[in-house]
Parts: C-alpha cells; structure tokens; sequence
C-alpha cells in the first residue's frame, strides 16, 4: 500500500467501537477481518450455519479443518487469536423479528452480509427503529454492491426497495460469486461502518458498487424516498411484525419460505439484493 | 457436505470446492481448468498481499507468484487503512482471476 495517497476522509477511530456483523460468509469474513485488524472494541458475529467445502473459495478465513464447524465459532477464533485486544464474540442464531431489535440496539454499528431479503429487510428495520447506522453488503457473479443507512436512517434500504420482492432471486449457490469480489465488498463494509461507528457525517445513502470484470468501484448517493414505509412521511411501519418477513428462501439447500429458515444461508450478501440494489440505484439516478 | 468428499468434474476439476466459480458463465469446467494452469502474479506482502494470496489461492490457481508493486489502490475514498488493504488485495486477486478467466479486454482491475 506504499504510495496510495491520502485518504479523503480522515481514518475513522475504531477504539472502543461495538460492531455486529450479521452473516459470517463471504461478505462477513473480510469485512470482519478489516474491522478487527482496525481494532474495534467488540466484533459480535451472528451466523447460525456451519461451514461447507463449497464455502472455502471465498470465506477464506476458514479452512478444510473448519468444515462443519459453526461459521460464527471459527470466524472468532480464526480472530479472536490474531488479534487479542479485540473481544471477538460468536453468536449462533439467526437474526429473528423477536430478537432483532435488540441485536442491533446492543452495538455501534451493523454491517449486513446476510443473504436473503427477508433478513435485509428486517435488520433495515430493526436498525431505523433502533436508531442504529446499517452498512448493507452483497455479491454475486462478478458484482458487489454496499449501502449505507445513517443513525437517522434516512434513506434505507425501504427507500430502495419497497417491500420483499415476489418470488425466486438469483443467489449465489445457483448463481455462483467470484470469491475476490466478496473481499472487495466485505472491506468496503468495514471502511463505511467504521466511518458510521465514528460518526462520520455525510455517509448516509452512499452507494458503492463494483464492476469485478473490469475492477471498477463506484461511489453514489441515493435519496430518500418521501412515500417510504419505513423513513418517509407518515412511515407506516412502527414495529418489527414478523408476517412483514415472507421471502423466497435463498439457495439450493431447500430453504422455507418465512424467516427463520428464510435466514439460513450461507452469508455472502444474497444475489437478488445486489442486483435489486443495483436496479434501485439507477432508478434513482 | 463433509471437507473430506470431493468430486471430480470436466478437466479434472473439484467441482465441490469450485462449485460457486464454474456456475458462473464466463468460467465453467474450462475456465476452472485454465485457472488451476495460470499462475496468479500478486503481490504477498502485508495484509493486502495476505489477502491477495489468500482469494488467489482458494480461487483455484495452480501457483501464486509475489509481484510486488502490482496491486491496485483501494479508492482514495477508503478512509481505514486496514479495509483499504484488504480493497486492494482482494483487487489484485480479482484482476488475477479476471484475467485468467476474461483475458485481454475486460481481465483486470483499474
């Protein structure tokens, strides 16, 4: 990194910082480590699944003698020993409407590397009642996509996208995810809720994407929506009501279709939701 | 799907492993063969390096050579500088990947 210039911003203070990152898979493993070498206070790492050999081309902090092991537990130790002033702690469950308020009220900052809309929608949710900042993350094939919601959570993700789509969206099990492209997005992640964390203003609606074929990353903003259920005037949603969570399961694991089975998968940001993102922000533009 | 059990598709590949690559249009069975024959040149220095031989190796390629000075710049807009580290390997393994599989016009990172 010799030679990069300085930054635009000022590097953001991560001493102190709680951080929960939903999803320990492709998107969480390096945004986790970008987090932990940054030295946060606490990394809280919520992923109920176990690691599988198709998994390792890119959660590659994860090894063969990982597999079968619960993705939250080896994400931490593979952490927790390489940085020790970092309280690294796993939690195996899933981000449930009972549960999901207080997951995020307990910390700084979330990052979202979950993998299906269900579970994006009720953490954008949960983070907009809780007043807690949410940096969105997902990939798939060559692309990668963040989105930052602010304290304030305006915009959200609602503004984005209205409600969960009706039916399948492509993931990455049927849809494949070059591995690097995970790294790129996962950092990006960290680097935008470290900035959040800190209290970084002018975040908010930020929208990162990345060409991987041609190794471009771009930057946006996007606006808030005045008719969004969930930010806009006359926001209709007030409470985390678990019917609100219906979706098509992600994946080839033959997944339900209502939280929380919906909530399983394997962590690296849901391919329908990048390529809604994407879709939503050139609406936008 | 236990570590241990592997299978083997066109070309010889680890269709367990790589199955998340060879679904992918542009790599396949073929792709995933030329990656395991194509050397990925990134740098291994520091933790974008680490980074950098980490995505290159699990992606499949058959060595990975140390170029030093070769890995592009994580975007000025990348404040951390240890997120702006892992940006930049994980560029360099893309632009390793890319290339192997894409070639000329569009394998490589800008």
């Amino acid at each position: 990194m010799s030679g990069r210039p300085a930054p635009e911003r000022a590097a953001p203070a991560a001493e102190g910082l709680r951080v929960l990152v939903v999803g320990a898979g492709g998107i969480g493993n390096p945004a986790a480590l970008a987090l932990a070498a940054s030295g946060v206070g606490v990394l809280r790492v919520l992923d109920d699944d176990l690691v599988e050999g198709p998994n390792l081309h890119r959660q590659v902090l994860f090894g063969e003698r990982d597999v079968g092991r619960p993705k939250a537990v080896a994400l931490a130790e593979a952490l927790g020993a390489r940085f020790p002033s970092v309280r690294v702690e796993p939690v195996l469950a899933r981000a449930l409407p009972e549960t999901a308020l207080e997951l995020v009220r307990g910390v700084d900052v979330v990052v979202d590397g979950t993998d299906n809309f269900a579970s994006r929608f009720l953490l954008a949710d949960a983070a907009r009642l809780g007043e807690v900042p949410i940096v969105h993350a997902a990939a798939v094939r060559w692309e990668g996509t963040c989105f930052v919601s602010g304290p304030r959570g305006r915009p959200c993700y609602r503004c984005l996208f209205e409600d969960l789509p009706e039916g399948p969206a492509p993931d990455c099990a049927s849809a494949g995810v070059v591995g690097a492209v995970c790294g790129v997005i996962g950092g990006v992640a960290a680097d935008l809720a470290l900035g959040l964390g800190a209290g970084e203003a002018g975040l908010d609606g930020t929208v990162v994407s990345l060409d991987g074929r041609r190794g471009e990353l771009r930057r946006i903003k996007a606006s808030a929506r005045a008719s969004c259920p969930l930010c806009g005037e006359g926001a209709s949603i007030q409470s985390i009501e678990r019917g609100r969570y219906t979706a098509p399961a992600c994946g080839a694991l033959g997944r339900s279709k209502a939280l929380p089975a919906a909530a399983r998968g394997e962590g690296e940001g849901g391919g329908g939701a990048v390529e809604a993102l994407a879709a939503g922000w050139r609406r936008m533009r | 799907m236990g570590g241990g059990e592997r299978s083997s598709g066109g070309a010889g590949v680890d269709d367990v492993r790589y199955q998340r690559q060879i679904v992918l249009r542009e790599v396949g069975y073929e792709g995933q063969a030329r990656i395991a024959a194509s050397v990925a040149r990134v740098p291994v220095e520091g933790l974008a390096g680490e980074v950098a031989a980490l995505y290159a190796r699990r992606a499949g390629f058959g060595a990975v050579v140390d170029a030093p000075g070769e890995a592009p710049r994580a975007p000025d807009w990348v404040a951390s500088p240890a997120a702006a580290e892992i940006v930049s390997g994980s560029l360099a393994a893309l632009a390793a990947f890319a290339g192997a599989v894409l070639g000329g016009a569009e394998g490589g990172a800008r």
